[in-house]
């Protein structure tokens, strides 16, 4: 099976199957997510009075970026769940 | 030989040279080369298209070997060993049941039953052509373990790609 990745992805560069590309994107951005610091994340949206951060959620334990309120609480992109400060 | 006698050069050329040069560039680091790899390629393809027959391979997978080949041929002109990459020393032949579009949806459908942290190994693996040790340190984990994540997904993986 070793084997026959190392084939089948390579082949994948050549052909660009649509449905693995997919794949493979959305987990490199997963990884693009994980490699980055909340510090790294933090933005400020100028003039909205917010601010956007990637938080870890509780329940879901994902990461994802969300808009914290002024009390600091949020609503998780991933499970949709509301976390209380 | 070839059953599709009218296959336009130029329409080959605008369907795959993209693809021959994101398979070059991937493989070989040097722009330059991979640009100039990929001429060469276009030039063989031109010479045997006449000796292309359908019936064996799709025009895709055909123009793929001989990609894969010239790779190969490019590495084996180096003064100094180079070490060819496992992938392109074992794949000299055309593999039509292995290497088509349906394989690679399979592939995409099987990658998703894993969970994320084994699937982002597996793309670092064979997408990215990164050794464990190196993934274990992208993804911050011990090596032990990513050895671990990377068997338990290769077991989930053989069972859905047969």
């Amino acid at each position: 099976l070793d084997n026959k990745l190392k084939k089948l992805f390579s082949y994948q560069r050549f052909a660009g199957n649509k449905d693995l590309q997919k794949v493979i994107d959305d987990t490199n951005a997963s990884m693009d997510m994980l490699s980055l610091d909340d510090d790294d994340l933090t933005m400020a949206s100028a003039g909205m009075g917010s601010v956007s951060v990637t938080k870890k959620c509780p329940f879901c334990r994902q990461k994802s970026s969300v808009i914290v309120e002024n009390g600091g609480s949020y609503m998780c992109g991933f499970c949709g769940k509301q976390v209380d400060k | 030989m070839n059953t599709a006698k009218e296959i336009n050069k130029e329409q080959v050329y605008k369907d795959y040279y993209e693809k021959v040069l994101r398979l070059c560039s991937f493989k070989i680091s040097n722009t330059a080369d991979a640009e100039d790899l990929t001429s060469k390629i276009f030039l063989k393809v031109y010479e045997k298209l006449d000796s292309f027959d359908q019936s064996k391979a799709s025009l895709s997978t055909w123009i793929y070997t001989i990609a894969n080949n010239s790779i190969i041929d490019y590495y084996r002109c180096f003064k100094y060993h180079v070490e060819i990459q496992e992938d392109l020393a074992t794949d000299k032949e055309i593999d039509e049941d292995l290497l088509n579009d349906e394989t690679l949806s399979e592939l995409a459908a099987a990658l998703k039953k894993l969970p994320e942290r084994e699937r982002m190994i597996v793309v670092l693996r064979y997408y990215e052509d990164k050794t464990l040790k190196d993934i274990a340190v992208t993804l911050g984990m011990s090596y032990a373990n990513t050895k671990l994540l990377h068997q338990k997904a290769l077991m989930t993986m053989k069972k859905y790609l047969q």
